[in-house]
């Protein structure tokens, strides 16, 4: 160990989690731009955006905003994180930025005819800018780009010619199978094609724009793989039973927020009503059982790496 | 054990995580270095694996990278993939099923009509492709995950049968594949 993460690993092995960090801070921001932008488009695209660095700056000094009061909900914003300080630089010229936010006003506003949702719409101008402010800061070498782009070109024709394929499964194995093999079956003879499947993986994970956040069974995925390579398998009905006799309602939050089947299923606005709480108590009560799981996972963790034990 | 339906849960409690404070990285090559047969991660590893959470997802990266190349590797030496129907053999309690670089066996106990464990038996083919302690996992094209582990001393993975659908009625519509 005794390294640091620095620009090279943030804008290329770590970019995808870049983005789907900032990803994950713009979201909320959403509701105020999309109702400011029925004014005046330019003026709430600018604020958005300042609003943004802002929020950026405050995570960079690890100061947690109101405005992400759920960081749960959100899917979890790491404050601490080093990644925070190379997401500001790519924030520095915005103007073209703006410009594209306010154009795109029907789009984030959710007023067009078009079938595509707002956070979808936000997201992709959010990523595309970011893209673009990485190339001119880390100065991506042009044939990584070129190859980046012949690969994007066959990936977007195997979407285009498999009805009902949609862009999200740009990001399985299947797809990098069929890119794989298309790739073959176009460039036989050009040996800067010669990708193996985890190569092309590497440049979906730092260029696909469709890949930037993972689907829920990847993550389920994920962290059997984590046990896997590190053989510990947290007894994890252990601290959910502990969570249970420390505080029933927050246990209760937690089976509904995770949609585990132990109770009575329940959908979270009806268990509100029912028990009489707002959305807010709901949302306190679940961030603390997740703390208090959060130490039940890692003693967990430390107590099976102690005894090396791997079942 | 970890229960699979606590997987969504315990990934939500690791994206609620922050940075551990000084928390050292580690490098690409390292992380490739554990991942291919090189020395397996420390303990010390290990602990920032599970408690940062940009670590993880450096590793999880790289392993996604490492397991393609590995599917790859199986799948050019024509391993790891079955044909649909059963081979069958032996009592009715027991079935066999023949892949590429694997043997499936499936046993059904007597008492528990419906109970079912599996076993499967890696060629040396098939594990001599694999980085040691590299788990591997059954599955079937449908996506049912029917065994996964690392192989034992006897080059064997197995598991209890968990699901619904019996083995055999998925046998008649899928096929099975064993992955790195």
């Amino acid at each position: 160990m005794g390294v640091t993460r620095d620009e090279t690993y943030w804008y290329r092995t770590g970019w995808k989690r870049l983005c789907g960090q900032t990803l994950t801070l713009v979201r909320p921001m959403l509701p105020v731009l999309a109702e400011e932008m029925s004014g005046d488009p330019e003026a709430a695209a600018r604020d958005f955006v300042n609003r943004l660095i802002e929020s950026i700056g405050k995570l960079i000094d690890g100061v947690i905003d109101d405005q992400i009061a759920y960081p749960t909900e959100s899917g979890g914003l790491h404050v601490s994180s080093s990644l925070w300080s190379y997401v500001l630089p790519l924030f520095g010229d915005t103007t073209d930025l703006c410009k594209l936010l306010a154009q795109d006003a029907s789009l984030i506003t959710g007023r067009t005819n078009r079938d595509v949702p707002p956070e979808r719409a936000l997201g992709r101008l959010i990523l595309q800018h970011m893209n673009s402010a990485r190339r001119s800061i880390d100065g991506e070498s042009p044939n990584r780009l070129k190859t980046w782009e012949a690969i994007q070109r066959i990936s977007s024709e195997i979407v285009r010619t498999n009805p009902g394929s949609s862009l999200a499964e740009r990001c399985t194995d299947s797809h990098l199978h069929a890119v794989q093999a298309l790739i073959a079956e176009r460039y036989p003879d050009n040996k800067n094609y010669n990708l193996s499947l985890g190569t092309l993986q590497a440049y979906f994970d730092q260029f696909c724009l469709d890949c930037a956040e993972r689907s829920e069974t990847a993550i389920a995925d994920d962290i059997t793989a984590l046990c896997e390579e590190t053989g510990v398998w947290p007894p994890f009905e252990l601290c959910l039973d502990n969570l249970r006799k420390d505080s029933e309602e927050q246990w209760e939050a937690t089976l509904i927020k995770s949609k585990i089947a132990y109770i009575e299923l329940q959908i979270q606005d009806d268990y509100q009503k029912r028990k009489g709480i707002s959305r807010h108590e709901f949302e306190k009560r679940y961030e603390k059982a997740l703390a208090f799981l959060r130490h039940c996972l890692s003693n967990s963790v430390q107590f099976q790496l102690l005894r090396g034990r791997s079942s | 054990m970890t229960k699979p339906e606590h997987l969504d849960l315990i990934a939500a409690v690791l994206a609620s995580q922050s940075e551990p404070e000084g928390a050292e990285a580690m490098t690409d090559d390292r992380i490739r270095e554990a991942l291919t047969g090189g020395p397996r991660f420390t303990n010390e590893e290990k602990r920032l694996l599970w408690t940062s959470p940009d670590t993880r997802d450096q590793f999880l990266a790289i392993r996604r990278q490492v397991r393609l190349d590995l599917s790859e590797a199986v799948a050019r030496a024509g391993l790891g993939t079955s044909e649909m129907r059963l081979a069958a053999s032996g009592s009715s309690s027991e079935e066999e099923i023949i892949g590429n670089g694997f043997v499936v066996m499936l046993f059904r106990d007597e008492e528990f009509a419906e109970q079912y464990s599996v076993s499967v038996e890696l060629a040396e083919d098939y594990l001599k492709l694999l980085p040691a302690e590299t788990p591997v996992a059954l599955e079937d094209t449908g996506g049912l995950v029917w065994a996964r582990g690392v192989p034992d001393a006897y080059r064997r993975i197995g598991a209890i049968w968990t699901h619904d659908e019996a083995p055999k009625a998925r046998l008649s519509r899928y096929k099975l594949r064993l992955n790195p």
